[in-house]
């Protein structure tokens, strides 16, 4: 039977100590994460995200805390059995071919002998990258580098997928390509722990967000949960006169004709004047609807709300 | 567990026998030998012991440089370069990459040493018109003394840059390889804690010198069988040891 939890941490800390300096990248992290589940982990440069991902993964042990992938202690390399991961800006052997390389990988994730070709190919397949199987990897783009990592995250076939800034350096097709791809996994239904910078992407992919600043959870719910509804109304209306779109624009924001309609944006103050303007000058109000913020407001919202905590201090002597 | 195991064995490899160093000196040395082998200055008895001299310090030189030069850097490398990250993400422990690394590479070395060791019995049997067999025994203790060298240089690219580890494992070669006789002619010229540290240093440094057969192989010396198999036994726990303490210290290691 799978343990409930892909990822599960408790006070997962890491403080970086030099002679003078101490630096805390996280603090007391608690996380949990089921299986099946596709999540966020949001972040500016430096918040801590990638510093989490290699303590999960064993790269870095936490000055506190612990951690434990599918309820195995994440500091036993059985725990990355079921991991497929992704680093950011991925370096590979460049005379390998992305088939090659793959290969490889097969082994390492102990995928038996016989299914190796098959899985090859798969993870090629999914991750778009069949395409140039055959050439170097010194001789690819970076997108196609990405796309050669993804597919070598998913050649053991895990349940969870860590992918550290996936779409990161993308062009805007291959972002696109990209997220495709991860719907695709989370339709299968795998665990996906996604860092990234790109909040849209997030929103339409994830079940929930964590948000890390400072090296501190600050926020982890549904995209739902996070974000708030906002003081701007979004009027929709037909049939509206030239008179009426000029008077309209004294009370609304970006008013503009769409066709037969006109959009414009106001505030709860001002709407039920819009709607009273709109009526008396004889036209068709379609919809009113009060808009909810995007997960980048609320990211930013949630952010600028914590005061600044520096976490560096001097040592004691 | 095995099959991951080679698998990193087969890359580390293949990265090693792309090293322009490793194309150098083994060509050097082949070039050396043949030319030793073939252009002749002296009756037969003298061209032997030339060719057999200059075959097996080629062999060791190539050999030890390559190994030294290879692995110095292979470590910090794979750090700085972030290709160890996709692989230690994988459900293996960090020993066995670090094995893997070091056979890797040790492979690669071989396999320019053994072309080496090729030409020079090649040569020999030329000139004598049988197989020596002491060449053969000679030329597998440089082998042993090659992968001594290489676990001794991985140990201290577990703690240094690779400038630093190769400097400083070139001059413990030098050090193991003057142990028996100069460091010892040192310690009993001392008294008091200079002879107990010199000593010290002495007994922990690699004896590089056992390893060398070239004298008894160009005077035609025989070599006791016990002997042989003490120095074979020395070399691989040396070489274990070296590898263990690795292995402690990567294990340790923030990536």
């Amino acid at each position: 039977m799978r343990a409930q939890w892909a990822i599960r941490t408790e006070g997962l800390t890491k403080v970086y100590a030099s002679r003078h300096q101490t630096y805390t990248a996280v603090y007391n992290l608690n996380l949990q994460i089921a299986d099946g589940e596709t999540v966020g982990f949001l972040g500016a440069n430096g918040a801590g995200k990638t510093t989490t991902i290699k303590m999960l993964l064993d790269f870095i042990a936490p000055t506190q805390g612990r951690a434990w992938l599918y309820d195995i202690p994440c500091t036993e390399p059985r725990a990355r059995r079921q991991v497929g991961y992704m680093p950011e800006q991925p370096y590979f052997p460049r005379y390998l071919t992305p088939r090659e390389l793959l290969h490889a990988h097969a082994a390492l994730a102990g995928v038996p002998s016989r299914e190796v070709k098959h899985r090859v190919e798969v993870a090629l397949e999914m991750a778009r990258a069949d395409g140039f199987a055959h050439r170097p990897i010194g001789k690819l783009s970076k997108g196609m580098t990405q796309r050669v990592a993804l597919a070598q995250a998913l050649v053991g076939n895990p349940q969870l997928l860590i992918l550290d800034e996936p779409a990161s350096g993308l062009d805007p097709v291959s972002r696109v390509e990209m997220r495709n791809v991860l719907q695709a996994l989370k339709e299968h239904g795998k665990t996906i722990f996604l860092s990234s910078h790109h909040l849209s992407e997030v929103e339409r992919i994830c079940d929930r967000v964590a948000i890390i600043h400072q090296g501190r959870l600050l926020a982890f719910g549904t995209p739902e949960e996070l974000t708030q509804q906002t003081d701007r109304y979004v009027l929709v209306a037909e049939q509206v006169t030239t008179d009426a779109e000029r008077a309209l624009r004294q009370l609304c924001s970006g008013v503009r004709r769409d066709g037969a309609q006109v959009n414009a944006v106001t505030d709860g103050e001002r709407v039920y004047e819009a709607v009273a303007l709109l009526r008396q000058t004889g036209a068709r109000l379609v919809s009113v609807i009060q808009q909810r913020e995007t997960l980048e407001e609320a990211f930013l919202r949630i952010v600028q709300q914590t005061p600044s905590t520096e976490f560096t201090g001097e040592k004691a002597a | 567990m095995l099959r991951a195991f080679f698998a990193l064995i087969k890359l580390s490899f293949l990265e090693a026998v792309r090293r322009q160093i490793l194309h150098v000196m083994v060509l050097l040395s082949l070039v050396v030998i043949a030319v030793a082998g073939t252009v002749s200055f002296f009756d037969l008895g003298v061209q032997v012991k030339i060719v057999k001299d200059t075959g097996m310090v080629m062999i060791l030189l190539a050999g030890a440089l390559s190994v030294v030069f290879l692995l110095s850097g292979a470590l910090f490398h794979d750090v700085e370069q972030r290709l160890l990250y996709p692989v230690l993400a994988r459900p293996i422990p960090r020993g066995l990459y670090l094995l893997a690394r070091y056979a890797g590479a040790l492979g690669a070395v071989y396999l320019g040493m053994t072309l080496m060791a090729a030409t020079l019995l090649a040569l020999l049997w030329v000139h004598l018109h049988y197989l020596s067999t002491l060449a053969i025994v000679a030329v597998a203790f440089t082998y042993l003394e090659v992968a001594l060298v290489g676990a001794l240089t991985l140990l201290v690219s577990t703690f240094f840059t690779p400038a630093m580890t190769a400097t400083l494992t070139l001059f413990l070669y030098l050090l193991g390889s003057l142990k028996m006789g100069y460091l010892h002619h040192l310690a009993e010229r001392n008294t008091g804690f200079a002879k107990w540290a010199i000593t010290a240093v002495s007994a922990l440094l690699p004896n590089m010198e056992a390893f060398r057969f070239k004298d008894a192989l160009v005077h035609d010396l025989t070599v006791p069988i016990g002997y042989l198999l003490m120095v074979a036994v020395y070399a691989v726990c040396y070489t274990a040891m070296c590898v263990a303490i690795s292995v402690w210290r990567f294990r340790r290691r923030e990536m």
